[in-house]
This record gives C-alpha cells, sequence and structure tokens, in this order.
C-alpha cells in the first residue's frame, strides 16, 4: 500500500506533467485524427491514384524509360529517389531535387511509362496538419520540443497508473458515480478511460518520442555507418553515372527481398558515385525493416551491403506502430476512436485541475 | 463504508486490457490476413471497456423494470 507522503509525491508528478504537456498532446491528437486517414484523404482528393486497368495485360517498360521522364519534367534537378509500393505492383514513384531538398514528387505508371500524378509537395491542409503535429512550423527544435512533451505523456501516463489503485479501492472497474458531485462524475470517466486505452496511448506516446528523434538517428547513421561503407571512395572525383537503373535494380536484387526505394548518387542517402538501394522483407515484420546495398554507379555492381544499426531499425518499427497504417482500414479506426478516447482522457484531466483549482465540487 | 478492493480485483480487468492492447499491436505487425483481424479483436476491448458505465446504466434500468414487474 501507498503511504501518505509517497502518494502525495506521485500525485504532484502526475499533475505538473500533465499540466505541461497537456496543450501540446491534445493539439498532437487532434491534428493526428485525420492524419491517421491521410492516404485515404490523398486518394479522395486526386493526389495519389491507383494503376488504371489496361485493356490487355502488358509488361513492365524499363525503368529508365520512367526515370528520364521524369527528368526531362525537371531538366535542373537531379533525380533523388525511385521508391516501389509492395501493394501497387504496376507504379513507380520519383522524388526529383536540388541537393537535399525535394522539388517534385512523380507518380508513374511501370507498365507504360505515363506519368500518372504529380503529389502536391507543402502545400494543402493536411500539410498545415502535418507541420503541427511534427514540427509546430519550427523545424528540428519544434520537432525536438514535441518529442520532449511525448516524454513528458509517458511519466503522466505511469504516475496516473501508480495513482489508479488508491482511487478505485472501494469502486467497482467503470464505475462512474452519476449523482454525487460533477468533479467526482469526471474523475471517473478520467479514470476509466485512461486505465482502458493506457497501453495503446503508452506505445503510440513512445514511438512517437522515438519518431521525433528521427533526425538525430539518421544524421548519426549516415556520419557513422553509411560514411564507413563509402569512406573507400571518398576521394574519387563526381563521375557521370554509367550504369542503368535497371542494372542498378539488377545488381541489388536479393532473394525474399524487394525494393524499398533507390537513392540516386548526390542524394542524401547515397554516395557521390554510388546508388544505395533499400530492400524490405516480404513479411509483415520484415517489409517494415531495410537493408541497404551499395552499387557503384560506374559499374553497375553491388560493392557493400550492412545491415541497419539498432537504433535506425526502432526508428522504422516507431513508424506504423505511431501511424496504425499496418491492419488495414479497420486498425485506422480504432486507431481514431482510441484517439477520441485519448482526447476524453486529457480534457477531463484538464477540467478536473481547473475545477480543483476554483475549488468547486471538491469531494 | 464499502469494503476495501483487493489488488488483484482492482487491477484484473486493467491488466487484461492491457495485455489484449499490446496483443492487438503486434499481431497485425506480425502477421497479415488472421493477424489482423485478431489485432481488430484485441485492440477494441479498450474501446469497449469504455463503455462500462453505459452498460451499468442499462443493466440498472432493467433490474428496475423486472422488479416493477
Amino acid at each position: 500500500m501507498l503511504t501518505n507522503p509517497t502518494l502525495k509525491s506521485w500525485t504532484r508528478i502526475h499533475k505538473w506533467t500533465s499540466l505541461v504537456c497537456t496543450v501540446f498532446i491534445l493539439l498532437l491528437c487532434l491534428t493526428g485524427l485525420p492524419l491517421i486517414f491521410a492516404d485515404e484523404i490523398d486518394h479522395a482528393l486526386g493526389h495519389r491514384v491507383v494503376a488504371p486497368v489496361l485493356p490487355e495485360p502488358a509488361g513492365n517498360v524499363a525503368v529508365d524509360t520512367v526515370i528520364n521522364a521524369a527528368r526531362a519534367l525537371r531538366p535542373n534537378d537531379a533525380v533523388q529517389f525511385l521508391s516501389a509500393d509492395s501493394h501497387a505492383p504496376d507504379l513507380w514513384f520519383v522524388s526529383m531535387g536540388v541537393g537535399a531538398e525535394t522539388t517534385a514528387s512523380y507518380t508513374f505508371d511501370a507498365r507504360t511509362g505515363a506519368l500518372l500524378s504529380e503529389y502536391p509537395l507543402n502545400q494543402g491542409f493536411m500539410n498545415i496538419l502535418l507541420r503541427l503535429h511534427v514540427d509546430l512550423f519550427a523545424g528540428t527544435p519544434g520537432t525536438l520540443f514535441l518529442g520532449l512533451m511525448g516524454t513528458l505523456l509517458l511519466i503522466s501516463l505511469v504516475s496516473g497508473v501508480v495513482l489508479y489503485a488508491p482511487f478505485m479501492r472501494k469502486l467497482a472497474f467503470g464505475t462512474v458515480r452519476y449523482g454525487q458531485s460533477s468533479r467526482l462524475v469526471w474523475l471517473d470517466w478520467h479514470n476509466l478511460t485512461g486505465i482502458a486505452t493506457l497501453a495503446w496511448l503508452f506505445v503510440v506516446g513512445l514511438t512517437g518520442v522515438i519518431n521525433s528523434l528521427a533526425e538525430p538517428i539518421l544524421d548519426q547513421w549516415q556520419a557513422g555507418e553509411l560514411a564507413d561503407m563509402l569512406a573507400p571512395y571518398q576521394d574519387q572525383p563526381v563521375l557521370p553515372l554509367q550504369a542503368s537503373v535497371e542494372q542498378v535494380l539488377a545488381a541489388a536484387a536479393m532473394p525474399n527481398k524487394s525494393l524499398s526505394f533507390l537513392a540516386f548518387p548526390g542524394s542524401p542517402f547515397a554516395g557521390q558515385n554510388h546508388f544505395i538501394a533499400y530492400l524490405q522483407g516480404k513479411t509483415p515484420l520484415t517489409s517494415q525493416l531495410l537493408t541497404p546495398v551499395l552499387i557503384d554507379a560506374q559499374t553497375g555492381m553491388a560493392v557493400d551491403s550492412r545491415d541497419l544499426p539498432p537504433q535506425v531499425t526502432a526508428l522504422l518499427i516507431s513508424k506504423p506502430l505511431h501511424f496504425g497504417d499496418y491492419g488495414g482500414l479497420p486498425l485506422k479506426i480504432i486507431w481514431a476512436l482510441l484517439d477520441v478516447l485519448a482526447i476524453v482522457v486529457l480534457y477531463s484531466g484538464l477540467v478536473l485541475w481547473l475545477k480543483k483549482r476554483r475549488g468547486t465540487g471538491t469531494s | 463504508m464499502k469494503r476495501i478492493r483487493s489488488r488483484l480485483k482492482i487491477w484484473a480487468l486493467p491488466l487484461l486490457l492491457a495485455a489484449l492492447s499490446g496483443y492487438g499491436l503486434i499481431a497485425a505487425l506480425l502477421y497479415d490476413g488472421w493477424g489482423d483481424a485478431l489485432s481488430w479483436f484485441a485492440l477494441s476491448a479498450p474501446i469497449a471497456a469504455t463503455l462500462t458505465p453505459v452498460a451499468n446504466a442499462l443493466i440498472s434500468k432493467f433490474r428496475k423494470t423486472q422488479v416493477q414487474k
């Protein structure tokens, strides 16, 4: 049983961690709600398309045809990434960019080489929601700040669990004391929704914190392991591309793996004279993980491949667990309902604090 | 004064809900098809649990009408 002084300090921890983070976590829950369905919304708005049905089945055009078409659309930019989607095998996605910045994102039909759509980058209502959710329009410091708020949420959740038992000593699970003070009704709803959504909210909070560290994690990987893979070639001058993309993809191929994306020479995730193909597995779990394969852009030969370090793997696994996009539309709907319940937890907590401050309805 | 509930009684349902949530979060990540379906069921449990007060109200309403009969 908890002694009174211990209980008091846990109450203080719960109160202060919650007070500091609640407004920001409420913002994250509200902006996150439509973001759960970002893919569906993109399709509804026509920003993303499915491959059209062709009158007769066709093979694929050479991937170099697609790359050349993308280059022709933006002759002053470089190809950054060629991406595939294992759920849409008839599509190629090509990102163009200048330096590390992406300037265009095209969807091509892999069978005909036709341009199907261009994704509107950095614009629209969903982009505003995304920025509010990811960095509060403040770049990396904004992201790290939200990560800190997420960490406070995790402490608040742990302290909330400690406080749950003393509050529930005389109450059956899910009791709401209607007919008593409104503060008690809010408290009972807070305790019920809080304890019910605890595990989910903890996982989404924790994976959100890990996602907020994406930039330092990837920076460290680029400066460490990636730089190490490229070290033997760092004194080479920048050479013109020789190998065809078709040849590069063939060299990267591994059994039981498919292409997630191919980073072109000069782009942030490749070398000056080397492609890096990032391959994904074919099971639900391994499809979230990536294996980089270094390919010489002159010879088109694979020269190195290493597993990603644990912190990058943790980041990759954190993404689906935060987004809820790994179990079809029903899982997204469940994610949205749990998100609404999390809003109830936060809002009722806020109401309880306000009522206590005003000194009304104290039990 | 109501009786003080045992630790087991207080924590039985919260632990079950946490276990189901954890199972649901992982099942869809490990297996397609039935893994997805299992995760939908398991992760619906915490949502259903928040309807306990509604269920309680319905049950007591039902009992009252039974007594009146």
